[in-house]
């Protein structure tokens, strides 16, 4: 219990904590994760199981949260293993708190250096170190040597000194915050952080929707197209860049020979060749060839076709020493194996893998039966509007004159027949779109990590809360506002913007968070004229101020459980707290390479353990509290209404949907992370394995503390049973 | 842009904004809210204590 403040610490206003929490919860993910995953997930299809997620998932959790810390607070306790103790009512449940204070730290240790990269690059646009021109190569270098994602301890010479003196600034603007308290450092900041963060993204976002068409020769690159991108249900054939001529169906059922399926005699697929070897090793690999290739190439000597015959191609493709990527307008396939002067060093099978993959990435599935007839010449087409509707929604801008045979377009179907010959075209329509089960899981996940339920941060931030307070609005009005910034927000800026100067190709593959922010983005700046350095600013310190408004709530959590844990004062804690969370940023800074120890720390912890807080939280509400109780503390002070079925939901709905999603994304993702564990680069640190060192020892330090806090806890509770008998 | 597209366009950016006004609306416009409201005066964090 709380003696050492005397339980003083309280939020000033009801504002105040309203816009902590939300700041808490809006981060980078608001402004780069959510539109990069609705436009993967073809466009507006997405908001369905995102809004599902939000009402089923985020909000019960939130006021579990809301609810369970406000209750613990009542009893003196403010951190997650004395929250639990006292929902509980036993001295062990502290235990099963361990990870409330253990998630916000360790996410600190890397969060606050991505806050370091925002706050820098901001400052790079102030001084106008980051107008680069317009090849993209050189915005891709100089995030490389900003993080030093180059090699481990690239922060640590010369080219990583900027990184370093952003980190000082921002480790030492967050420890000044948490030091000066509850209300005059936390409340009082988010106070002017947040209507701030506003005002900047409504600026970007007023420049955003006033874009237009900047590039007269790239028409279809406007800004309607670009809130199409994201919004339509499905991903229209508009969105390509003329010059593009994707070859999307056609393809056989076998998969290596898919690829053999992308026809055409009029050159339809057009690549930027960086690298021709290579690339036509790729090609090759994938056993495709223009038909006019393939024609020649039974007249000439075989081999003798080389990659400048063929026709131009339109895509992406690049390749390292161990890996090439081929894309074709949104389709993507991983060849993995090693290039070596164009020779093919690839396992058979593993080629056979690599083209399904780009098959089924493909958005516009197909199929056609007859494998010699792979083109759409020949028929006749009785419905030419619905024909060329259907082809243009394929993605398919060949010739289509002269076509004979019979055409049939059923919804979300084409279907093509000639003779005994018959193509089958499925183009996945909203409700097929609809039922992807990856979308349901991506969408319950972006909910989830966005509201930053399962941090341990609300509990401890509610737990500041008067007893008789409401929670219900306040946690209504927190997750709306998140939802706000990342719908309203991110969701009308990042992808429009990046669609409109970059094209479709930058956002069909969207490049992971951190490539879209740092590296998409501010080539996107860049073009935006003379005014692109003030929006790139702008950007670049809005998401500083999301980020450091989410960091400094990850501080509180641990040293509320110091003060009352340990009996210490808000001084000793954070200094304590300060020495482990600079050891914890030291390792994450010094482990650079390829951004492998913050990814690894990001996945156990920031996404493995918030599953687990979260469904430990869920299933202590309903069922140890009891949906009677838990309901009515809910309802304590409550300023709005919440529905009866809410208890149901939190009960049995919200656990089900959590443990589902937790166990398909593990499948999907744990196999490669395990194995990553053991996948050491021969003279390489073990990073993977250091890294998870690392989270141990923090893990193992707070079950101590945890320890030694029950005994005093223990003794406290005596004492005060012998007081009052 | 589809019809469609639009819809839902609005539909979510329209719901999220309406959602967080009507929210803000009631936590400024309940009555006795104000009572909640203290000044920091009173919650001294213990950080000037030390």
């Amino acid at each position: 219990m709380n003696q050492q403040n005397g339980g003083k610490e309280n939020w000033a206003t009801r504002i105040g904590v309203i816009l902590a929490v939300t700041g808490s919860a809006v981060g980078l993910g608001n402004f780069l994760r959510f539109p990069g995953q609705a436009a993967q997930y073809g466009g507006g299809v997405f908001i369905i199981p995102y809004v599902v997620a939000f009402l089923l998932l985020g909000l019960p959790i939130a006021w579990v949260e809301w609810s369970m810390g406000r209750f613990g607070g009542a009893r003196g306790y403010n951190s997650a293993p004395g929250v639990f103790r006292a929902v509980c009512g036993k001295p062990w449940a502290s235990y099963l708190g361990m990870l409330g204070p253990l998630i916000p730290v360790v996410i600190y240790m890397y969060y606050v250096f991505v806050e370091a990269w925002c706050l820098g690059y901001a400052w790079n646009y102030l001084s106008g170190d980051i107008q680069l021109g317009d090849e993209p190569e050189k915005y891709d270098s100089f995030f490389a040597t900003f993080v030093g994602s180059g090699k481990d301890g690239a922060a640590f010479t010369a080219d990583g000194t900027q990184a370093l003196v952003f980190l000082a600034i921002c480790f030492v603007l967050n420890f000044y915050l948490i030091y000066r308290g509850l209300n005059k450092g936390i409340e009082w900041f988010c106070k002017f952080a947040m209507p701030a963060l506003v005002l900047c993204a409504l600026v970007v976002l007023g420049r955003v929707l006033t874009l237009g068409t900047p590039n007269p020769d790239l028409p279809e690159q406007s800004l309607v197209n670009g809130l199409g991108y994201m919004w339509n249900p499905v991903h229209q054939a508009e969105h390509l860049a003329p010059g593009d001529k994707p070859i999307k169906a056609l393809a056989q059922r076998s998969t290596v020979d898919a690829i053999s399926g992308f026809d055409d005699s009029d050159g339809y697929l057009t690549f930027n060749i960086e690298d021709e070897p290579a690339f036509a090793w790729a090609l090759e690999q994938a056993e495709w060839k223009p038909k006019q290739a393939r024609q020649q190439q039974s007249q000439d000597t075989v081999g003798e076709t080389g990659p400048t015959d063929q026709p131009p191609l339109a895509g992406r493709f690049v390749h390292d020493d161990s890996q090439a990527v081929l894309q074709i307008n949104g389709g993507r396939a991983a060849f993995l194996g090693l290039v070596d002067n164009g020779d093919a060093l690839m396992p058979h099978d593993v080629r056979d893998e690599a083209v399904e993959m780009l098959l089924t990435m493909i958005p516009v599935q197909a199929a056609i039966a007859d494998r010699d007839e792979r083109t759409l010449r020949g028929f006749d087409i009785q419905d030419a509007d619905s024909f060329h509707a259907a082809l243009t929604a394929t993605g398919w801008k060949g010739r289509s004159d002269g076509l004979e045979g019979r055409f049939e377009h059923k919804k979300s179907r084409l279907i093509l027949e000639v003779g005994a010959r018959r193509a089958e075209i499925s183009i996945p329509g909203f409700l097929q779109s609809l039922a992807n089960p990856e979308m349901w899981l991506a969408a319950a996940g972006q909910i989830f990590f966005s509201l930053s339920v399962g941090f341990g941060i609300v509990i401890t931030y509610a737990s500041y809360v008067r007893r008789d307070d409401d929670v219900a609005l306040s946690a209504l009005t927190a997750a709306s506002g998140n939802g706000f910034c990342e719908v309203a927000l991110g969701g009308l800026i990042t992808i429009p913007a990046t669609f409109v100067f970059l094209g479709v190709t930058a956002v069909a593959s969207p490049p992971g968070t951190f490539g879209m922010g740092f590296v998409a983005l501010p080539s996107v700046f860049n073009q935006m004229g003379i005014l692109g350095p003030v929006f790139g600013f702008l950007f670049f310190f809005l998401l500083f101020l999301a980020a450091i408004t989410s960091s400094l709530s990850m501080l509180q959590p641990a040293i509320a459980l110091f003060e009352e844990g340990l009996g210490i004062g808000r001084k000793a804690s954070v200094a304590m707290l300060g020495f482990i969370t600079f050891a914890g940023a030291m390792f994450i800074v010094y482990f650079s390479k390829d951004l492998l120890a913050l990814d690894t720390v990001d996945f156990w912890v920031g996404n493995v353990c918030i599953y687990i807080m979260a469904t430990v939280q869920v299933i202590i509400f309903g069922w140890v509290l009891g949906l009677k109780r838990g309901m009515e503390e809910l309802d304590r002070g409550a300023e709005i209404r919440l529905p009866r079925f809410l208890g149901f939901l939190i009960k049995y709905v919200s656990p089900l949907y959590l443990l589902t999603i937790f166990a398909l994304w593990l499948k999907t993702d744990l196999p490669t992370r395990v194995e990553a564990v053991a996948d050491v680069e021969e003279g390489q640190m073990p990073v993977v394995a250091l890294s998870l060192g690392l989270i141990a020892i923090v893990l193992i330090f707070f079950i101590l503390i945890i320890n030694r806090a029950v005994g005093r806890w223990n003794k406290q509770e005596a004492a005060q049973k012998e007081v009052s008998p | 842009m589809t019809v469609t597209g639009w819809i839902i366009m609005i539909l979510a950016v329209g719901g999220m904004t309406a959602l967080l006004g009507w929210c803000i609306y009631k936590v400024v416009a309940t009555p006795g809210s104000t009572a909640h409201l203290h000044s920091s005066a009173d919650e001294t964090p213990d950080v000037e204590e030390d």
